[in-house]
């Protein structure tokens, strides 16, 4: 078993809404919406996992609470067998980066690449006034830019580029973990596919671990090594990628799973899956699937199901119908 | 032989842009009939949506058709007034469009939009209209149709809104359907809802569809024929089933293995280096040779046209043999990102 880089055990991220005067004098508690709601995740070092799960599950927010972008309400999170609290030193923040959807609204378009990358070297202390050039360089070819992209700004790139810049600007930092969120859905089909490719090519020449967050399924099967599913804040099931895809053991991945679009010649959509992603609520009772569930009985509506082992693999679901 | 619903000759359209003049469309012909599906792919800037707001008069004021004929049931468009050329359209072609949200009326209930064509232009009476509305919220699959009618687009998800906005579409009863990417906003299970619909109206009512997308896998699921775009013209047309077997053009190849599919996890993805060609430029040879890996001497001199294959079309000078120019390393084309300039 390979060391685990970045772990977060019962991770909470709620966000609290503003409370009126009206209800603080009437003792009401504020909107709460608990959009990641006790996650356990291992990272293990030079690994890619797969966060997948509908638009509002709380992907992207699991990603932002492990980079520290949000801090979180609950639960902790333990990067090299060291506590982090969400007051992270600096070497701390440079260990965990974040690749973001957004290519166009992520860059300061005031700033030209190069004076972009020289800030964050000389901030953190990566690199001094002579050395720096060298390392802008040195990221421009990493992530296959010409040098001359340092001298211009984001506005004149094509979305590809300004991907691969967004990804020069995580690697300046020299982190241990990526967060990619999104990072190739607003891309067309050939350019997501060198995007991804350079990303599996990093990932493999420089050791990083990475959490590749997408909607797009068929993508996360081509790069991950495992799989996290996520439903309303949980992870339902997690596992190897070929266990997962191959033996999908909770009733909302086989849903997921057998909603994705194939290239298989003669592929025919399955049965339409029922229902669509309910609201997030500050409570639940019971398990969060049972309304969309096809195999729901009437112990689902009381126990609240925890991860657990399948068979001898390596992979676990949270069902108490399996 | 029966006139095809739809048929377009020859289709250009320019388009005023900051930079200059951009030939969008640059000869476009287009048959399709009665309960016909055919997958309209490309990537962005290839001209997929235009081609359809070309057909329906939509386009932007920035831009025209220069040349071309459309025939809708046989009637060329160009002879009809404004008013008679709209009311042709409305009544034999219905469109979906990727943003639910920005084609639905915001301060209007979702019902009545619904029951505005067949109210207005159908002459309905009120009550015949709200029933018919009723009725197609319960065939596009809207549960508890009664209550939502007084709803509100912003109160409904996404899902729901593009249900209503296939039901408009539906509401005039066309015998087409253009959908441009109706469902790439929408996540996956309730993607597959909206396809299963939209492929049980061609079953039941014969509707024909022509869909617009960037996903090839969604197009091998629901369509029987394709047609491959690239900088404004059609580069490859044939049956879904042989396309993806044996594609015919290098771009339609190149797009196939740079797909991920699900049910496979492959070393690496194909991918196609450079930027797609600059319409405001003037094209000279095939706009694909740059970015292309059986480019000749020949590819840079003249651009091909779309001719028959064995099996198929392909507008590729060597849509013969391309084949056996795939690079073996082809896996490690453009993956160091060069050509990126």
């Amino acid at each position: 078993m390979s060391e685990i880089v970045l772990s977060a055990t019962n991770l909470s991220k709620h966000f609290v809404g503003k409370q009126s005067v009206i209800g603080k004098i009437r003792g009401k508690e504020p909107l709460s919406v608990p959009a990641v709601d006790g996650v356990d995740l291992s990272m293990p070092a030079g690994s890619t996992i797969g966060l997948v799960g509908e638009s509002g599950c709380g992907k992207s927010t699991l990603g932002r609470t492990l980079v520290g972008l949000y801090p979180s309400s609950g639960g902790s999170l333990s990067l090299f067998d060291r506590q982090i609290g969400n007051d992270r030193s600096l070497e701390e923040r440079r260990a965990v980066q974040m690749i973001f959807q957004d290519p166009y609204s992520s860059l300061n378009p005031r700033m030209k690449v190069g004076d972009m990358l020289e800030e964050i070297l000389l901030f953190h202390k990566l690199a001094d006034k002579e050395s720096v050039q060298k390392r802008c360089v040195e990221l421009m070819e990493l992530v296959g830019l010409p040098v001359t992209a340092l001298q211009a700004y984001p506005r004149q790139f094509s979305g590809g580029q300004r991907q691969r810049i967004g990804i020069a600007r995580a690697l300046a930092l020299e982190p241990k973990i990526l967060i990619a969120d999104e990072a190739v859905s607003a891309l067309d089909v050939s350019v997501q596919a060198s995007i991804v490719n350079l990303l599996q090519d990093l990932k493999r020449d420089l050791g990083l671990t990475m959490l590749f967050i997408s909607h797009n399924i068929a993508i996360v099967r081509q790069v991950s090594d495992r799989i996290a599913v996520m439903y309303l804040g949980r992870i339902v099931e997690e596992g190897l990628t070929s266990e997962v895809f191959n033996n999908p053991q909770h009733p909302y991945t086989k849903l997921l799973l057998g909603s994705v679009p194939k290239m298989t010649p003669g592929s025919k959509l399955g049965a339409a899956p029922q229902g669509e992603l309910p609201t997030i609520q500050a409570r639940y009772e019971g398990c969060r699937f049972q309304s969309r569930c096809p195999i729901a009985t009437s112990a689902c509506a009381t126990t609240d199901p925890a991860l657990i082992q399948i068979g001898s693999k390596d992979h676990q679901a949270a069902c108490i119908n399996l | 032989m029966n006139t095809p619903l739809l048929s377009v000759r020859d289709l250009h359209v320019e388009i005023d842009t900051s930079r200059g003049l951009l030939k969008a469309i640059r000869g476009v012909s287009l048959d399709v009939n009665a309960g016909d599906s055919l997958g309209i792919v490309g990537e962005s800037g290839s001209g997929k949506s235009i081609t359809l707001k070309a057909i329906m008069g939509l386009l932007p004021k920035n831009a025209r058709v220069t040349s071309g004929e459309i025939y809708v049931d046989g009637v060329d468009l160009a002879t009809l007034s404004e008013k008679a050329r709209r009311a042709l359209l409305s009544e034999k072609i219905g469109i979906v469009f990727q943003d639910a949200i920005a084609a639905l009326n915001p301060v209007m209930r979702v019902g009545a939009q619904i029951a505005e064509t067949p109210h207005r232009r159908l002459g309905w009476t009120k009550d015949k209209s709200h029933a018919r509305a009723i009725e197609l919220m319960e065939l596009v699959g809207i549960p508890e149709a009664e209550k939502r009618f007084a709803l509100y687009p912003h109160q409904l998800s996404g899902g729901l809104r593009q249900r209503v906005a296939i039901a408009i579409a539906l509401s005039g009863s066309p015998q087409l359907i253009f959908c441009d990417e109706p469902t790439t906003a929408l996540d996956v299970t309730i993607q597959a809802q909206v396809l299963r619909l939209l492929m049980e109206l061609r079953v039941k009512e014969r509707t024909g569809l022509v869909f617009v997308t960037h996903d090839l896998a969604v197009v091998n699921e629901i369509c029987d024929e394709i047609r491959v775009m690239y900088a404004g013209r059609f580069v490859e047309s044939g049956s879904v089933a042989n396309t993806f077997q044996h594609p015919s053009h290098p771009y339609t190849y190149s797009l196939l293995k740079s797909a991920p599919d699900v049910d496979h996890q492959s070393e690496r993805l194909f991918s196609i280096s450079g930027e797609t060609a600059d319409l405001t430029k003037p094209v000279t040879g095939c706009p694909f040779a740059p970015r292309c890996f059986a480019a000749t001497q020949l590819c840079s001199e003249s651009e091909p046209a779309l001719l028959a294959q064995a099996s198929s079309f392909s507008a590729c000078h060597h849509a013969a043999n391309f084949t056996e120019k795939i690079p073996a390393d082809h896996f490690s084309l453009g993956t160091q990102g060069k050509a990126h300039s």
